[in-house]
């Protein structure tokens, strides 16, 4: 008795004394229940702002929730009220690890919709910009998923060689992260001589590199074992899910926007579509390493190809006149007024438009009612479908591997938040 | 067997150990930031300027077209026109970048008919008052002066400007086309003259 009476005073002492309490024997009698556990949104591995409510028994994951939206910054509706210029610095902030390849995919869905042909310089710049971005993209999240599962060293390694591209960018187009790099009809600046020479120096010793990241952590029983069988999905789940670029391709399905629809320059070089078998993370991140190896491919052959000519089209409604024109000529001097004030017209009608970005297909759906401004434009975000086939992947795993299981498929938040 | 000897020797840590040691002999990329500093690039964009010619005369003829170029709509410019001797010259009278709210794409000067605005490669101004951030149009022409060279390289790394009077270059147009193109067109007065 006595006994019983000090249990309800230590629970009187933490305020829980109007709980229904069970008593056997003279002691509280065990309560079974889940454990709901709050995981983000400041949490320092989500990648951003991701709120995950998980719902544990034990260790093991009965259920998970992301919330998600709070990175939403309305791009979509910003976009509605900009010229498709305008667009352009928008885009560069939904995936901003890899901005080049946002704004070719968005730059490719209103050329579409224009129906207009790029110069074929443009086009290899392009492609050897994606690609550089591409290696950045997956730079970045070798570092970092290696950093979430705890070997530290190769982040170092990583950035170490993202700092060289994203430098490389900088001399290319003004700015590291947010470049604004691509125009509607072409690029901004042509790739000077000095960037090509940094470019072949950088591929030249990349492959070693890679062999260095391997060396760390392809073998390594820690990795091995944190990331083979983890997140597993099958090759008819992850297509009935919609995923799209590394984490399709890890489970086996060979499908990439470059290969089934070839933009760009990609149909004029060679490479190939790294395959995994077992859907697991591992195979992800060796689909990831044997991509870069490849974009380094890609990049050596479009430098090799690279044609002369024009880097717009020389539209007058469309691009800017020729600078030394619009101080001589009035019809010049006209059109840059009309393209900076106004921006182009695009004509009627709806257009979708995949790009492959280095986390899957990014979308772009424009519906355009002519004028200068889209109707709606609707983003297709790789990390946001990604993000649907979070619970069938998390579902049975241990809470240490919640972190390796959101950081396998490259989740960006301000891209799937927009 | 083999598996065996190298679970049991830990054969992939000792070789990852060895790579990472070799590292100590190589040279380190870190820079100590405020004690070193990275060497920029022409092509930088970074804090915007307003530039003058060499006479000391405004470049800015107040026609707002870095307004409405503007994605985030940071940039006021209050134009008027005054006529002096049957002269008439438009000019800004109020000329106010938010550099809280720019971008910094570039899609300004890239606008500008004149070449009055330009980019420098100024990136610490950090304040602890807001509104400094707000660069109205002296502050805009101090910095222009200030850092004149580099908004004239920049300008002429993004093609707005020739290097000299003399040499002027189509902005999307790789230079080397265009000599093609005149020798194109050369030839083919020549056959027509022929």
């Amino acid at each position: 008795m006595e006994e019983k009476q000090e249990t309800a005073d230590r629970l009187d002492h933490y305020g829980e004394d109007e709980l229904d309490i069970e008593y056997v024997d003279g002691k509280p009698k065990k309560r079974v229940e889940d454990l709901l556990l709050n995981m983000g949104p400041q949490h320092p591995s989500t990648h951003g702002v991701l709120r995950i409510v998980l719902e544990m028994e034990g260790e093991v994951i009965v259920k998970a929730t992301p919330y998600l939206g709070y990175l939403h910054r309305g791009v979509e509706k910003l976009a509605e009220n900009s010229t498709y210029t305008q667009i352009i610095p928008l885009t560069d902030r939904l995936d901003y690890t890899s901005s080049m390849t946002n704004n070719y995919a968005f730059v490719r869905a209103v050329e579409k919709l224009l129906q207009v042909e790029i110069p074929e310089r443009a086009e290899y710049i392009r492609t050897i910009v994606a690609e550089m971005q591409r290696l950045a993209g997956h730079l970045f999240w070798l570092g970092t998923q290696a950093l979430d599962i705890g070997a530290m060293t190769v982040f170092f390694y990583t950035f170490r060689e993202r700092e060289i591209l994203l430098d490389l960018f900088e001399l290319i187009c003004g700015a590291r992260l947010t470049m604004s790099y691509f125009r509607v009809g072409g690029v901004d600046r042509d790739l000077s001589q000095e960037v090509v020479d940094r470019l072949y120096q950088f591929l030249k010793t990349f492959p070693e590199k890679v062999d260095e990241y391997n060396t760390l952590l392809e073998t390594n029983r820690i990795w091995v074992g944190r990331t083979r069988d983890i997140a597993m999905i099958s090759a008819e789940d992850a297509v009935n899910f919609g995923l799209t670029g590394p984490a399709l391709r890890g489970s086996g399905v060979n499908y990439d926007v470059r290969k089934a629809e070839p933009y760009g320059a990609y149909d004029k070089v060679e490479w190939e579509v790294p395959l995994g078998k077992n859907g697991d993370t591992y195979d992800r991140y060796w689909i990831r390493v044997e991509e870069m190896r490849q974009s380094a491919k890609i990049i050596k052959q479009c430098l090799d190809q690279l044609p002369e000519g024009l880097i717009a089209v020389d539209l007058p409604n469309l691009t800017y006149p020729p600078r030394d024109k619009v101080e001589t000529d009035m019809e010049s001097l006209i059109h840059h007024f009309m393209i900076a004030t106004e921006g182009f017209d695009v004509p009627e009608g709806e257009v979708y438009c995949g790009t492959e970005g280095p986390k899957g297909e990014l979308g772009f759906y424009i519906v355009s009612q002519g004028g200068n401004k889209p109707y709606r434009l609707r983003i297709r975000p790789p990390s946001f479908i990604h993000m649907g086939a979070f619970e069938h992947m998390a579902l049975g795993y241990m809470i240490a591997d919640i972190v390796t299981i959101f950081g396998t498929y490259d989740i960006v938040m301000g891209e799937c938040d927009r | 067997m083999n598996k065996l000897f190298h679970s049991a020797f830990f054969t992939e840590i000792l070789k990852a150990l060895r790579m990472v040691f070799g590292h100590y002999f190589v040279k380190e990329v870190t820079l100590q930031y405020p004690h070193e500093k990275n060497t920029l690039p022409d092509t930088h964009r970074g804090a915007l300027c307003l530039l003058r010619y060499e006479s000391g005369e405004e470049r800015c003829v107040g026609c707002d077209l870095c307004n409405a170029a503007c994605p985030s709509y940071c940039i006021t410019v209050v134009s008027a026109v005054e006529e002096n001797d049957h002269v008439v010259r438009r000019f800004a009278t109020s000329f106010d970048i938010d550099m809280t709210k720019c971008v910094f794409c570039g899609f300004c000067v890239e606008a500008c008919p004149v070449n009055a605005l330009g980019m420098t490669k100024m990136y610490e101004y950090s304040t602890s008052n807001k509104r400094d951030l707000v660069f109205d149009k002296a502050k805009l022409y101090e910095i222009g002066e200030k850092w004149h060279g580099q908004a004239k390289g920049y300008l002429i790394a993004h093609n707005q400007e020739g290097e000299d009077e003399t040499v002027s270059e189509y902005r999307y147009r790789f230079p080397s086309s265009r000599k093609q193109e005149e020798e194109q067109k050369e030839e083919v007065e020549a056959q027509v003259d022929g």
